[in-house]
């Protein structure tokens, strides 16, 4: 028996050895494959892939999920703002400057914070493993290697920029490493500034002309346009306070000018000849968006979509984004929602029947629309100097030369729904409704109204009141006006929402929906337009503004006049009726003539900031950057205080004794430092 | 009838058919189940002195059905036969008579076959047996159901003489004098003393042992008495899970086991998660080990393994008894043993089976039409929109605005809705009662159904037994969606093939489908959420029968379409397969050494397809610019296999009678796999196909698929010594390897000791009376855990996607990136250490039992994503070794006898638990606000202002001068009448971010049960009742403040209300306002009720079958106490109206044995 024991026990300890004595080595070894590693950044391609990951990055600008961007740069500013009625919290918060801009605050100030700070983190990666990876490779002395370099330079600057313009003082860290860093004070807005404008100026000299193979990458050029742009929000500092605050120096002025004209003389890019072709329309009437401008020579930088699902995302994982981690293989399908950003409420003009099919160009969710000041800007008269702030019922006429205002927004919807458009007569619910004025000489009972793409709806710049307009305007389409006020002149704020032309700049007709199917459904939320970072345009602008506030007004006037010019009207262009009927001028005929203005409109530091400010809103209007251009140029207070149309924002704002100037810093951000300082150090004034 | 043979061959050849003939006749019996039945219930009653084996014969001929097979000339040299027997089974009747014969038989079929005796037919075992003794005693052991009691010990009192039974429950034991006593003893029954007095056959029946410090328990690569242990274990038997219609033993576990937090998931086969000691870890599992037969089981669902087949569950509570487990063993381990078949038994089936009925418990109700209307009124009223609630008119509802949600002026409801209410106020007068609508919950919910059935077969043979079992469990939803079944398999053979040698082969098989589908538009939408996503004043049909697709008819699109829509639109398949195969080889290699060799597998495989359609939620909710509805699929599929290998060395050497000792030595290989891939499209023209064509999904297709490998590495030392049966002392030393750690990290060690002093052997205690039993324990123990997932040490980088353009509808230059995420190479497993003290006893007779343990514990190198400030890591969490947390407890278990008559009896058990969680320590001085973690704290606490009333003037005058003081202090007209305060901390009276405060703890202090029997005659008779206290709830408590949604029906404020215990309804409350949602979680509740009746005996015996009860049982009757502010359908595990409500089942049950 024992002989059997041995016999059966011996196999079983032979097999027992041997696992002890390779002590099981490899069988702990953990090979991975479903998975890249981050050793994959010690590698050409590897930084190649982390380059790219940042441009995927940058399409948080335009998500849906957050709305963070838009809150934090057009909402509570004196031409945009976030209508009444719209009860989300957040974006209440931004428009109102109520205590609801808080610290606490989890998805609109920490997002930007963390997206920002992600972008930051990956830049210093980049910047700090690239010199390692290049040891025996010939990359470094190669013009990749170069450019990869100064793309990491750019999103640093570009992340620290978005960062300081909002908060001031930050954190600014400027090496990666593997250590959980859980402390770090904030540097002073100076010194970000200072960084900004070395990181900008290294990565303009490393990397490459602008060329069209690889349109949508970043270029010597893009670099130049932003280090002008930094330049000149120091430059713009008029108190010695902000000029401390920013470190501003003498000669950021004409460093911001110099930067802006190397852009312009590079000779890479041109304007468009008609201000509507920036923008993918035709002309003013366009039921349709085209895609041409995806290409304009004008723009310098953009973000780019693709109409490939696939290769949509923001390349970000934190809360509030659409992680797709484990059910997808990557970040993909999301969308460009900007579309959806400025444009009025749909409900009313489509109410009961009202011949529009719910659709983004009429208008679809309520987030921030133009205010009435928003339309006077565009009346500026280079010539009388009046029309901003003038009192109701006047009419600013200057639109009869600037052709942006109606190239800008859609004063015209048209009936789009064939089997329901409206027909006269007295029992439908509209007709009850207050802008119904049916008693006109058109008026026929039963009989239909519009016809299909019938003009239905149109608007007017005048203040009038609703007896007024009844009186005036006896359309077949229904007039209303953008001031709508009733028979007392009380401005009807809740009206503003869907009685206001909506921003055509992000109409797109090539969305898709959840499905990736392309559809102009409502449904389909997910644009696939480009975003527009920098353009010629606003070059030009930068670099006037530059020569203006260092005295040298000929130039600015000069590079001035070249976006004016632009944006008139011009010889045979179809104008909108109401250019002739309401402002005066006439169907023909160039009018970049009177476009053009003088040194006399900017010859002294008030009017530089008055013209430029108002310039730019012209130019840039619902580009996302009223906020910061205020701040920059320290009127945030003064205008919004003036022009906003809800008396809470412009009491809150005037009472916050400047706190609104700057964002508070997250609470999150403060309270995971190991050892914050005191809350005077580590918050912005007011915030506590 | 007698067959008779003259000369019959006693040859190896014969042998062998009659081993096929006894087969034969194994399947005759299983396949004739009636037939069969009535062979082993006949008992016989015979009593002879000294007379022929043939007389005996014929008495058991005329009691049973039996006939006797042999030859005659045998009979002439048998020996004649002593017997006394009342009732006996046969079989012990045969042995009696077989004992002192040359001869002995075998029963094929109905026949007993006679057989000379060969010495190669000699059970090896009775080798052991000394045979050369100057009186020999024999008999056979047996428990009360007759199963005989293979090695249980007789010893002679006061002697070393010790002998075992055999194979057969039969013993010789060799004695000098006729006038001692014996003592047999067996594991889990009473010792019984019988003096000899000149007997030789002494025949014992032994009692099951009513005091469970000798019930055998499990321990982990082991076993041993109750009254041996040194750690912390509970048990909990078949019998405490089998009147319960569950899918999943887990769930019999609450209440029955003090310190164990059990929380279920309600959906049809939704498994539910145990909790042992509290919480310890932040992001590792805290759910225990699961240790099936001995193999440790990945990702553990108790639900895949059918209630029927579990015999016991151990918990291992301390650590002292879980260290064996080491680095998987911190929150505790469960051991399932399934039932096995009893060697030499008769075959036996079972069958159990049970129908529960299901009603949807404890729903909160929404609001009516009535009541939704008024609300809304009272919304409107609140933004000026509505001049007098109290008075309404027809016209102010007209121009009512329903939709907050992207409200522009006024917006009449849709005419659809506006029906109704035209309705209610037809003739100009309002009534509310005529105002028609759905209650959605009764669209939603629906009588459920639990059927359950479970044939098993348990039988044995002189060297193999068998247990079989099949059952099907199926759970038809109180969600009209929620569907599962279940089929299950198992087969547990073990063969002893030699006295050496035993083979043990297990096999557990189960296939569960689910076709359970989600009611909104998501995959898997929230079930009760979608009853207040709709408006009560619609319907769920049109006029014309068909399904009114939006019933609020906003257009909003998503969850307001009908959830109907879902019935025939959605379609889902979702099989999984669960194979765990276990082969064992258990060797004795002499002087005490011992050794087996386990080898597993255990795989499971899941395919998942789901359709919707274009008539579904979803695909309404995306549909195309004409309108019309897409359709989409997903299909996934994954496996994953665990394989296992295990070596233990036993060692129980001889040392005498003072010392015992046994050692065990282990290693053990553990790997694990998973695949899985998965692929999803859209907009299939052939939509029949459903997933099984993805090909033919064009649009948005979706593919991926992943690998995660890895491995675990094991070895164990463990000693248990005991001198005097009185000091007892373990102690182990465990070290495991895991390939989830990077070089270096890969290995820890998992030490721990117990000791255990049995009170009740000592001198001084055995004088005293009322004490039985009493034990003290001590013990420690190390066990880790881990959180880290395969690759994840290495810092896994994300995908992106971008593009370049190279013109204008020109090339795109796609371009993926890898995105940073966070890596952190030097994790380790967190490790618990924990101490644990006990005292075990049993009192006045066993009228009082019970266990007291406190233990203590501390959770090192916690494994947590901690969170950094992004702006100086650039990430936002890390995953690191950080921090400390502890736990602290007392768990009390006491069972009483409270009274004990010879029909009737009362008992009560009682189980009670205390834990303490606490965050000793995280990464930095001070706590982490944005985490929750804080210093001293539990792991989850709720932090948040804390809510003091409600503002009202009109009620309460003070409150004015309130309202005016923090308005001020605020600059704005914060605060109106309604409005809710909370505690101002810092007295500012501005309500900012220092204002908050821990409000408590998420899970209870306290949980406790008492459970009380009351049994008379047959009847049995059972309630538990079970609470938590101590717990504060997060509810969600709905959208008040969103006109387009129902609500539960709450008391809110309207001017002039002075009970209102909701604050007023308006749009942009005031941030605080949410404190209202956490109040305490505190409950008690009768959790089941079951009556239980055994038919009598005589009856069952009439029925010819040895097992007969029914029971009928109700689960979760819906008497709870709980707060009266909470709201929402269960403050058991819930936290808002949302959630799935728990069942009330009423059960009926009945068992089977034949």
């Amino acid at each position: 028996m024992k002989t059997s024991f041995i016999k059966l026990v011996q196999p079983i300890l032979i097999v027992l050895s041997i696992c002890f004595l390779q002590s099981c080595k490899k069988f702990l070894d953990e090979p991975v494959i479903s998975k890249v590693s981050s050793e994959y950044y010690t590698t050409e391609n590897g930084i190649n892939a982390l380059v790219n990951s940042m441009y995927s990055r940058m399409r948080w600008q335009g998500s849906g999920a957050t709305q963070s961007f838009l809150r934090m740069n057009q909402y509570g500013t004196d031409t945009w703002w976030g209508v009444a009625g719209n009860n989300n919290t957040s974006n209440q918060a931004f428009d109102n400057y109520s205590t609801a801009i808080n610290s606490l605050d989890a998805t609109t100030i920490k997002v930007f914070w963390e997206v920002n700070y992600r972008m930051l983190y990956s830049a210093n990666v980049l910047i700090t493993n690239l010199p390692s990876v290049t040891k025996e490779s010939l990359y470094k002395k190669s013009a990749d290697y170069n450019q990869a370099l100064g793309e990491g330079y750019f999103f640093r600057a570009y992340s620290l920029l978005s960062l300081t313009e909002q908060f001031g003082g930050i954190p600014m860290p400027l090496k990666a490493s593997d250590e959980a860093a859980d402390d770090i004070k904030r540097a002073s807005a100076a010194e970000v500034y200072k960084q900004i404008i070395n990181d900008f100026r290294s990565a303009q000299s490393l990397m490459k002309d602008f060329n069209t193979i690889e349109y949508g990458r970043l270029s010597k050029q893009a670099a130049q346009h932003f280090l002008a742009k930094s330049y000149l929000e120091r430059a713009s500092a008029t108190s010695v306070k902000e000029k401390t605050r920013r470190g501003y120096l003498s000669s950021d002025a004409d460093s911001a000018a110099y930067f802006a004209d190397e852009v312009i003389k590079s000779g890479l890019f041109a304007m468009e000849q008609n201000f509507v072709n920036v923008y993918d329309f035709n002309n003013a009437y366009s039921m349709t968006p085209d895609r041409t401008a995806q290409a304009s020579k004008e723009r310098i930088w953009v973000i780019k979509y693709s109409k490939n699902f696939e290769l949509n995302g923001f390349g970000d994982d934190e809360a509030g984004f659409m992680s797709n981690e484990g059910s997808f293989p990557i970040d993909r399908g999301n969308e460009n929602a900007r579309f959806a950003w400025c444009a009025s409420g749909y409900q009313k003009i489509n109410f009961d029947g009202l011949s529009t099919s719910r659709n983004y160009l009429l208008g679809r969710w309520v987030y921030t629309n133009p205010t009435p000041h928003a339309f006077d800007v565009f009346g500026y008269s280079p010539i009388t100097h009046e029309g901003v702030n003038s009192g109701l019922n006047t009419i600013n006429d200057y639109n009869r030369y600037d052709s942006r205002m109606y190239k800008t927004f859609r004063f015209t919807h048209f009936a789009s729904r064939a089997a329901s458009t409206y027909s006269w007569q007295n029992t439908n619910p509209a007709d009850n409704n207050t802008y119904n004025w049916g008693l006109n000489t058109l008026f026929v009972p039963g009989q239909k109204r519009f016809a299909l793409n019938d003009t239905c709806v149109s608007f007017t710049p005048e203040r009038l009141t609703l007896t007024q307009i009844k009186n005036k305007y006896k359309k077949r389409y229904f007039v209303y006006t953008l001031q709508q006020q009733d028979d007392f002149g009380e401005l009807r704020i809740e009206d503003r929402t869907a009685y206001i032309p909506s921003l055509l700049k992000y109409a797109d007709n090539e969305r898709y929906n959840s499905t990736a199917t392309f559809d102009n459904n409502p449904s389909a939320t997910r644009s696939t337009k480009d975003i527009v970072l920098a353009r010629l345009a606003e070059t030009y602008l930068i670099a006037a503004e530059g020569y203006a506030r260092a005295g040298k007004y000929d130039l600015a006037v000069a590079r001035t006049n070249m976006v004016r010019e632009r944006a008139a009207w011009k010889n045979n262009e179809l104008r909108p009726w109401q250019v002739v009927e309401v402002h005066g001028g006439s169907q023909s005929g160039d009018m970049s003539a009177n476009m053009k203005i003088t040194a006399n409109d900017i010859n002294s530091l008030d009017k530089t900031v008055g013209f430029f400010l108002d310039e730019r809103e012209r130019e840039l209007s619902g580009e996302l950057n009223r906020w910061v251009d205020l701040v920059r140029c320290e009127k945030l207070i003064e205008y919004v205080a003036k022009f906003h149309p809800l008396q809470d924002t412009r009491t809150n704002v005037a009472a916050g004794s400047g706190k609104y100037l700057l964002r508070p810093i997250p609470q999150t951000h403060i309270d995971r430092l190991r050892n914050p300082g005191a809350i005077t150090e580590e918050q912005n004034p007011g915030y506590y | 009838m007698i067959f008779k043979t003259n000369s019959f061959p006693q040859s190896v050849e014969i042998s062998r058919k009659w081993l096929a003939m006894r087969l034969i006749a194994l399947f005759m019996f299983v396949f004739s189940v009636s037939g069969s039945a009535t062979v082993f219930s006949q008992k016989i009653s015979i009593s002879e002195k000294d007379v022929p084996l043939e007389k005996v014969f014929t008495q058991i001929k005329q009691q049973s059905s039996y006939v006797f097979f042999y030859d005659e000339e045998w009979m002439k040299q048998a020996n004649k036969v002593t017997l006394n027997v009342e009732n006996a089974s046969l079989e012990t009747v045969l042995k009696i008579c077989f004992l002192k014969q040359p001869l002995t038989y075998s029963i094929v079929g109905n026949t007993i076959v006679l057989k000379k005796v060969n010495i190669i037919d000699t059970p090896p075992m009775l080798l052991d047996v000394q045979v050369f003794a100057p009186i020999v005693i024999n008999g056979e052991v047996t428990a009360a159901d007759g199963k005989t009691l293979v090695g249980a010990t007789i010893k002679l009192k006061g002697s070393n003489n010790i002998v075992k039974t055999d194979a057969n429950g039969n013993y010789e034991i060799s004695i000098n004098d006729t006038k001692g006593t014996l003592v047999f003893s067996y594991v889990g029954y009473e010792d019984q003393e019988i003096q000899i007095n000149d007997l030789k056959v002494i025949n014992v029946i032994m009692k099951e042992s009513v005091n469970n410090l000798n019930q055998i328990v499990l321990i982990g690569y082991g076993t041993a008495r109750r009254r041996d242990l040194t750690g912390s274990v509970a048990t909990v038997k078949q019998k405490d899970m089998s009147r319960m219609a569950l899918n999943d033993a887990a769930k019999a576990i609450m209440g029955k086991v003090a310190g164990v937090l059990v929380s279920e998931s309600n959906l049809p086969g939704g498994g539910s998660s145990l909790l042992i000691r509290g919480k310890r870890s932040i992001t590792a599992s805290n759910n225990p080990l699961l240790v099936v037969d001995g193999v440790p089981i990945a990702g553990a669902d108790l639900s895949d393994f059918p209630v029927s087949d579990i015999e016991s569950m151990e918990v291992l509570k301390d650590a002292s008894a879980t260290a064996v487990y080491g680095s998987r063993a911190a929150n505790g381990v469960v051991l399932i043993t399934t039932k096995r078949g009893d060697y030499n038994s008769p075959g036996k089936f079972e069958y159990n089976s049970s129908v529960a009925f299901q009603t949807a418990g404890n729903l909160q109700p929404y609001m009516n039409p009535a009541q939704y209307l008024q609300r809304n009124r009272w919304y409107n009223w609140s933004q000026g929109l509505y001049a007098d609630p109290l008075n309404p008119t027809l016209a102010a509802d007209k121009t009512m605005r329903p939709y907050s949600n992207g409200s522009v002026g006024v917006v009449p409801f849709d005419p659809y809705t506006r029906s109704f209410i035209d309705a209610a106020w037809a003739g100009g007068i309002y009534d509310a009662n005529k105002l028609e609508g759905t209650n959605w919950q009764d669209i939603l919910f629906r009588q459920g159904l639990v059927t359950d059935h479970q044939l098993s077969f348990t039988g044995g043979e002189k060297n193999i037994r068998t247990f079989i079992a099949g059952g099907y469990y199926g759970n038809r939803g109180f969600g009209i969606f929620d569907e599962y079944k279940r089929y299950s398999l198992r087969a547990n053979i073990d063969y002893a093939v030699k006295n050496w040698l035993t083979i043990t082969f297990s096999s557990s098989n189960v296939l569960s489908e689910n076709p359970s589908k989600g009611y909104g538009n998501s995959t898997f939408g929230a079930r009760n959420n979608v009853s207040f996503n709709l408006i009560p004043i619609s319907k769920p049909y049109l006029e014309d029968g068909s399904i009114n697709m939006l019933p609020g008819n906003d257009s909003g699109i998503g969850s307001f379409l009908n959830p109907l829509l879902n019935q025939n639109g959605r379609t889902r398949e979702a099989n999984s397969s669960r194979f765990l195969e276990t082969l064992t080889t258990n060797i004795k290699l002499g002087s005490g050494f011992s050794y087996k060799l386990q080898a597993s597998y255990d795989g499971s495989f899941a395919n998942d397809g789901e359709f919707n359609g274009q008539y579904s939620s979803w695909g309404l909710g995306n549909k195309t610019s004409l309108g019309i509805g897409v359709n989409r699929a997903d299909y996934s599929v994954t496996s994953s296999a665990s394989y296992l290998m295990e070596n233990i060395l036993n060692y129980k050497p001889e040392l005498g009678p003072k010392h015992s000792l046994s050692a065990t030595v282990l290693n053990s290989f553990q790997t694990f796999t998973n695949k899985g891939l998965y692929a999803g499209g859209d907009n299939n023209e052939i939509p029949y196909q459903k997933w099984y064509n993805m090909a033919g999904y064009p649009d948005n297709r979706r593919v991926s698929s992943a690998l995660n490998n890895s491995s675990l590495e094991s070895y164990l030392g463990r000693f248990n010594y005991s001198y005097l049966n009185r000091y007892i002392l373990t102690g182990s030393l465990r070290i495991d390897g895991s390939s989830v750690f990077s070089t270096g990290n890969k290995y820890d060690y998992f030490p721990s000791f117990a000791f255990a002093w049995k009170l009740n052997e000592e001198n001084f205690i055995k004088d005293i009376e009322f004490i039985n039993q009493l034990k003290l324990r001590v013990g420690y123990g190390v066990t880790g855990n881990s959180a880290v997932s395969p690759g994840q040490t290495l810092g896994s980088l994300r995908k992106t996607a971008y593009l370049f353009q190279q013109t204008l509808g020109g090339i795109e230059t796609p371009l993926f990136g890898y995105a940073p995420r966070s890596l952190n190479t030097t994790l380790r497993w967190e490790k618990t250490g924990q101490s644990n003290i006990g005292l075990d006893f049993e009192l006045f007779k066993g009228i009082l039992s019970g266990t007291i343990d406190v233990y203590s514990s501390k959770t090192t190198d916690l494994i947590m994503p901690r969170k950094l400030p992004v702006a100086a890591a650039g990430l936002e969490d890390i995953i690191q070794n950080i921090g400390q947390t502890s736990n602290k407890g007392i768990e009390l278990l006491l069972s009483s006898i409270n009274i004990k008559q010879k029909d009737f009896k009362w008992t009560t058990d009682f189980t009670f638990s205390y834990n303490k969680e606490a965050i000793d320590k995280i990464y930095k001085e001070g706590d982490d606000i944005d985490n929750g973690w804080f210093i001293g704290q539990p792991l989850n606490v709720l932090y948040f202002y804390d809510y003091m009333k409600i503002l009202d003037p009109l009620v309460n005058p003070d409150d004015q001068a309130t309202i005016d003081k923090k308005n001020k202090a605020e600059g704005i007209l914060k605060y109106k009448n309604g409005d809710v305060l909370v505690r101002d901390l810092n007295g500012d009276d501005k309500i900012t971010a220092s204002d908050r405060m821990i409000l408590g703890q998420i899970r209870p202090k306290f949980i406790g049960a008492i459970t009380n029997t009351f049994s008379y005659k047959g009847l049995d008779l059972t309630f538990m009742f079970y609470g938590k206290i101590g717990n504060i709830i997060g509810m969600n408590y709905g959208t008040l403040n969103s006109d387009r949604d129902n609500a539960p029906v709450i008391n809110y404020w309207t001017p002039g209300n002075a009970s209102a215990t909701y604050p007023r309804l308006r749009v942009g409350q005031p941030f605080e306002t949410n404190s209202i949602a956490f109040v305490d979680g505190s409950y008690l509740r009768l959790r089941n009720v079951n009556l239980n009746y055994n038919f009598p005996a005589k009856m069952i015996s009439k029925l010819r079958l040895n097992k007969l009860s029914a029971y009928i049982a109700v689960q979760n009757p819906n008497l709870i106490l709980k707060n009266k502010r909470f709201i929402g359908t269960d403050p058991e595990y819930a936290s808002g109206i949302g959630d799935l409500p728990q069942p009330t089942s009423t059960i009926l049950g009945l068992s089977i044995g034949f």
